[in-house]
């Protein structure tokens, strides 16, 4: 749930990075945090397991600019991939004002692409959100692959409703930033005030 | 939003009659979803982190309270601590949601009285909340941004140096 400061005129939003393990979630982040200055983003922090991946999340907070005088804060996060670790997806959903779906563009991980999507509408709905309303995009990532599904086939077994989508190579910067400033607009422009 | 918990000067107050300003002891308050209200600092990215953690950690041990109590309508406290130095996390409750109320100390001589100043401190701002809730005004909500443009986002993302 967005908190707005309007005595402060602060905005923060959090946006969470969902998808299959192994897809590239973590990666979107960490090149995020590679390639912004200093000043403005916070320590990344990853709750790993020993073999480095996701035991519960990984946070990055960023400071963007302003925004029509709104101070706006994001806040970066990715749920754990594997399917063991449902439990731990559903508490990083708290909260969450705006999706990417990292899916991994592998025709071998069509299947836990589709097993990761339904799962996110699932979690969604058992804590009261209505996951269409929800403001997400999808980001078709791994494309320089050889062994790639067609976007458009990724585009039809997975984003039905034809939300915003990117190809990406999450791991050379490819489609990172597109992907965030993207979900980022979705989410600014569906922010309600109370008046 | 609660207007209480976003008031850095009345917290402020709080601070010092329950902790005296020892420094040695630091307050945080954190939204359900881990944003950070409180302190209010120019550089507070640094904090952030607190809050994703604690909000975290909370999360996860409730629902880990869920799957192995009876009698799962217990008022809960979190506690990380050794014989002078700890976090503990109190839960904040107002008609909108739960929120989290972070204690840092740090080589404290009497901890058991820090927490009870805590769990005071807990009380009086819970009371607070609600009470200053409840006389909220029934409010509509609109868009706050009606149609942002490409320019406005690649402006916003040029702070990062994108």
């Amino acid at each position: 749930m967005s908190f707005i400061n309007f005595q402060s005129k602060e905005i923060n939003c959090k946006i969470v990075y969902y998808g299959p393990g192994l897809g590239g979630k973590t990666t979107n982040i960490q090149y995020i945090y590679q390639k912004t200055s200093g000043d403005n983003k916070g320590k990344i922090i990853s709750l790993n397991t020993e073999n480095e991946r996701t035991l519960f999340f990984d946070f990055l907070p960023l400071d963007l600019g302003e925004i029509r005088g709104f101070k706006t804060r994001f806040h970066l996060y990715t749920v754990p991939g594997q399917v063991f670790y449902e439990a731990s997806r559903k508490l990083v959903l708290r909260g969450v004002d705006g999706l990417v779906f990292v899916a991994d563009s592998q025709v071998e991980r069509l299947d836990a692409n589709i097993e990761s999507l339904e799962g996110m509408y699932k979690n969604l709905a058992e804590q009261g959100y209505s996951p269409e309303k929800i403001p997400m995009i999808f980001q078709w990532n791994k494309r320089d692959l050889p062994n790639v599904i067609p976007v458009l086939e990724l585009e039809k077994r997975l984003n039905k409703k034809g939300a915003p989508s990117f190809e990406s190579v999450a791991k050379d910067g490819v489609g990172v930033f597109e992907s965030l400033k993207a979900i980022s607009k979705i989410v600014l422009m569906n922010l309600r005030s109370s008046v | 939003m609660n207007s209480i918990l976003l008031n850095s000067k009345y917290i402020d107050s709080l601070k010092e009659k329950y902790f005296s300003n020892n420094k040695s002891v630091k307050l945080f308050i954190a939204l359900s979803d881990g944003t950070i209200v409180y302190p209010k600092e120019s550089n507070s990215l640094k904090n952030s982190n607190i809050g994703a953690l604690a909000a975290g950690v909370w999360l996860a041990s409730s629902e880990l309270s869920k799957n192995s109590f009876s009698n799962t309508n217990i008022s809960c406290r979190y506690s990380f601590d050794s014989s002078d130095s700890g976090i503990q996390i109190l839960p904040l409750h107002t008609l909108e949601r739960t929120n989290f109320l972070i204690l840092v100390f740090e080589n404290i001589t009497n901890p058991g009285w820090l927490k009870n100043q805590f769990r005071l401190l807990q009380q009086n701002l819970s009371e607070q909340s609600i009470l200053n809730q409840s006389t909220k005004k029934e409010s509509k909500s609109e868009l706050l941004f009606n149609n942002i443009t490409d320019d406005e986002i690649n402006g916003l993302f040029s702070n990062l140096g994108i």
